[in-house]
């Protein structure tokens, strides 16, 4: 099968959309992930989020103060006041990554790059388990997956590995070398795991990789040093750093004092070992094409890949290929992407999306992404969310996906449209003739609309 | 519904003629009658719980030299079971239910599985049932237990939660249920929903499912009510277990906490699983998480255990007189290091502990072969020994529970597996 408009946008990007024309080729595919619409809709990184996270903790520790001191006089009001205004710019922050990601997929070309970025995103699923950390999501997004989705890996796994949120949701903050400076004056500090079993697991080589526990343990002894604090961000601490060498799969990484320049060593190593790119190229054939994706395929995806850890060549390499475009592929589409491609095919424009409150953003979005089993930034375990169809579409979460298809689209625009106008915009050629025949005897217009978003034609891509 | 009802909704269009529309099944009479009386609960602990925390072998005196941040034994607030081991104060909620004889364990148990210590690959391998990662099944045990009685309904095995139960998943049918979600669509709405799914295998499955639990539900409206009225009866609903001491425990904590977590999700799925239990529904997975303590374990451990302690006496209080027929069997994908960390918890391990608990067990009673846990008795100098495989303790549930075949449950259900000598987990 060969290269194909609409099922290109349907399948590899966001979804059709009125207002886009569908690009015509491989080319046009790989060049709409041009950052323009990164640039429209930019997230809190970490140049604006540092002074917010700042602001919130100097005027929490401030309150906390006067409230030890016994003060509850006007001094502590006013410190309560302004922590509470923090508050409420965290709360901004948190919602205009949400919203953006939203947009992004909604107002692009193709969405191309909304769905490599959710897919790497969920690869190197990290999140926040307490205050101050879930607002660095959006700069996880663009500081450590986006820039790289079309780049090398072993940067995008640099990149991740070493993000604050990546070292806090996998413990590695807290992970002390014993025999360092700081380990020997306070016993009973050591090693976590956690990180480096997930690196080597998950992230590089995959859970059939060539590795043991001993590298598991070598590799947790060499990211010692690795820190990160809500307001300090990123801190290599030479001080916590386990003296070396480490041995991690027969190479030995640093001498005495192993640096950042060995953890560096070690993931280059890691994210350009041949069992890396076949683990990444399965997953990415899983995930965009099939549950079961044949070897020919993630094969070509494993040597385009080479020994270099090329995104952009394995990621053109899919899209060449003639089961890129077949028939027998279609997963189901996950949550996120779902919702951005009922906002694309009703034609929604951008200032409906601008104007969301946030309780609007609550009950459009942030709760039905999790009632759809896909919360934002939320997946269960550092293996991100369940890759095959029947995880995605379950009877609880399809009644998720209907009870959202009977009530977004109220919120989308103003005066529901004609299901039979909407249903060309969504699918195209690719309308079903049953789906068109329950378009035409829907009762009301909220149920031919629910009818089109969870046909399977809709759902699948 | 029959093809004739099915039709006869359609006024004003020409279904008759339409192709796409062929009658769905839906669950019939209940008919779950062929397990006979008996009720099994599986719940799967996500995250490897460390079983030598939860039940704590104090009396090994080597325990407390590698874990010294991890309180151990009486002497540090655990409640005292044997002499020998002794339970995690964070558990102070079930050990009521230890006094009573209707909550034992299982020591130093494990799956076959080794040594990647994946979070993923175990919990697989502990919902499949199989003995190796690569022999890993496509369907679960319980699924495969189902199997083995032709003619059950859908209706009489209830995968409970958002996370989707490995365990029960395969070709005998299978109920879903989740909590929080709404469908409202009108009964035109729901036919088209047919017509529109018919043709998509997944999901058309899903389709009838949601209808079919949602429909079931809205006809039993007292069903989810909230976990006050659980509070004000926790110490009058007790027969012979000291319903009296339980409440006491239970006013241990904070009130306010204890509604929360009843009213929480680990509540909610107990309360759901209980309302289908007492009716034709026998068997019931669900899992909990929250059991990967890689530092500052006490904490965690306090959090997750809290979950598993409302799990239980919510099912105990909901079922009534049924809990007598019930076995609750609690099993986690493997244990964690016999050590503690650096960072006061404990990285993934082998042998670990699984929680029985109900009116059918033979509670107060810790069943193991203990293996140790100096550094030479440990697996790889690390682990907790495994000395029985864990999948025996759910094989003599089915048997006693069921009467399943020896033969059938060593090669069908868990392929591999010794069954070995009746432990005396049921009454």
């Amino acid at each position: 099968m060969a290269f194909d408009p609409v099922l290109a946008a349907i399948r590899f990007g966001t979804g059709l959309s009125p207002d886009q024309d569908p690009v015509q080729s491989v080319r046009g595919v790989m060049g709409s992930v041009d950052g323009a619409i990164e640039a429209r809709y930019p997230m809190p990184t970490w140049d604006v989020l540092q002074p917010v996270l700042q602001a919130y903790t100097t005027a929490r520790k401030e309150k906390l103060k006067l409230r030890r001191a016994g003060q509850t006089g006007q001094a502590f009001k006013d410190a309560q006041q302004a922590e509470k205004e923090q508050t409420r710019v965290l709360r901004q922050v948190r919602n205009q990554t949400l919203q953006n990601t939203v947009a992004r997929g909604a107002f692009d070309r193709t969405g191309f790059s909304t769905r490599l970025t959710l897919f790497w995103l969920d690869h190197f699923t990290a999140h926040g388990k307490g205050r101050l950390w879930n607002e660095m999501a959006g700069d996880y997004m663009d500081s450590a997956i986006r820039p790289f989705v079309l780049g090398r890996f072993e940067d995008m796994l640099y990149a991740a590995v070493t993000h604050p949120l990546m070292l806090h949701y996998l413990d590695q903050s807290r992970s002390v070398g014993p025999n360092s400076a700081f380990g020997l004056q306070r016993p009973g500090r050591g090693l976590n795991e956690n990180l480096a079993r997930e690196v080597m697991e998950l992230h590089t080589l995959g859970v059939d990789g060539p590795y043991s526990q001993d590298d598991v343990r070598n590799l947790a002894k060499l990211l010692t040093g690795l820190t990160a604090g809500t307001v300090t961000g990123f801190r290599w601490r030479q001080r916590m750093a386990e003296p070396g060498p480490h041995r991690v799969m027969a190479h030995d990484y640093g001498r005495k004092n192993p640096g950042l320049k060995h953890v560096v060593a070690v993931l280059q190593d890691l994210a350009r070992h041949p069992s890396t790119g076949r683990h990444l190229a399965l997953k990415m054939a899983r995930h965009f094409v099939m549950d079961d994706p044949s070897d020919n395929l993630v094969s070509a995806m494993a040597e385009a890949f080479g020994t270099n850890g090329d995104l952009a060549a394995m990621t053109e390499a899919m899209l060449r290929h003639p089961d890129a475009w077949g028939a027998d592929g279609g997963n189901v589409k996950w949550a996120m992407e779902y919702m951005i491609s009922v906002v694309r095919a009703m034609g929604v424009p951008p200032h409906r999306i601008d104007g969301w409150n946030q309780k609007t953003l609550n009950q459009i979005v942030r709760q039905p992404l999790q009632a759809m089993g896909q919360p934002f930034f939320g997946a269960p375990g550092p293996d991100g969310f369940k890759e095959r169809d029947a995880a995605v579409m379950q009877p609880h979460t399809l009644a998720a996906r209907l009870e959202w298809a009977l009530r977004a689209p109220d919120a989308m625009v103003r005066g529901l449209p004609d299901p039979r106008k909407i249903l060309p915009q969504a699918l195209g050629p690719r309308a079903p003739q049953s789906l068109r025949f329950a378009v035409e005897a829907s009762e009301n217009r909220h149920e031919g609309l629910a009818m089109i978003f969870v046909s399977p034609a809709f759902q699948r891509r | 519904m029959d093809r004739r009802t099915l039709l006869k909704g359609f006024v004003g269009c020409s279904l008759a003629a339409n192709p796409w529309v062929t009658p769905i099944a839906f669950a019939g009479s209940p008919d779950s009658g062929r397990l006979g009386d008996n009720r099994l609960v599986v719940i799967i602990l996500r995250g490897g719980m460390d079983g030598l925390d939860v039940v704590q072998p104090y009396g090994d005196g080597n325990l407390a030299q590698v874990r010294q941040r991890l309180a151990v034994g009486p002497q540090n607030g655990a409640l005292d079971l044997d002499g020998f081991f002794a339970l995690n104060k964070a558990f102070h909620l079930l050990h009521p239910l230890w006094q009573a004889g209707e909550m034992g364990f299982a020591h130093a148990v494990s799956t076959p599985y080794r040594d990647k210590r994946s979070h993923f690959d175990g919990q697989d391998l502990l919902e499949a049932g199989t003995a190796r990662v690569q022999d890993r099944a496509r369907d679960g045990w319980l699924n495969r237990m189902l199997q083995q009685v032709p003619g059950l309904e859908a209706n009489t095995a209830y995968s409970v939660g958002l996370d989707q139960m490995a365990v029960l998943a395969g070709p005998a049918p299978v109920s879903d249920w989740a909590p929080d979600v709404g469908v409202t669509l009108s009964p035109q709405g729901k036919r088209l929903l047919e017509v529109v799914m018919h043709d998509d295998p997944l999901f058309q499955r899903a389709t009838a499912e949601a209808m079919d639990i949602l429909g079931s539900l809205a006809a039993d409206p007292g069903a989810m009510d909230g976990g006050q009225e659980m509070m004000m009866s926790a110490g009058d609903t007790g027969g012979d277990m000291g319903g009296g001491e339980m409440g006491a425990a239970m006013m241990d904590m904070a009130p306010a906490n204890i509604a929360k977590l009843a009213n929480g999700t680990a509540g909610k799925l107990a309360e759901f699983t209980a309302n289908r239990l007492r009716g034709d529904a026998r068997i019931a997975a669900f899992s909990l998480g929250g059991w990967d303590t890689h530092g500052g374990q006490e904490r965690s451990m306090r959090r997750a255990a809290a979950q598993l302690s409302v799990a239980i006496l919510r099912l105990r209080q909901e079922l009534g007189p049924v809990w007598n027929k019930t076995t609750v069997l609690a099993m986690t994908e493997f244990g964690r290091t016999v050590y503690e960390n650096g960072t006061a918890g404990t990285d993934h391990g082998t042998g670990g502990l699984a929680l029985f608990a109900g009116g059918a067990v033979r509670g107060g009673q810790v069943i193991t072969d203990w293996p140790g846990v100096r550094e030479e008795d440990r697996y790889k100098r690390r682990d907790l020994m495994p000395t029985r495989d864990v999948r025996a303790f759910a094989g003599w549930a089915m048997r006693g529970l069921y009467g399943f075949d020896r033969s059938l449950i060593e090669t069908v259900i868990f392929p591999g597996l010794d069954l070995g000598s009746d432990p005396g987990m049921l009454l």
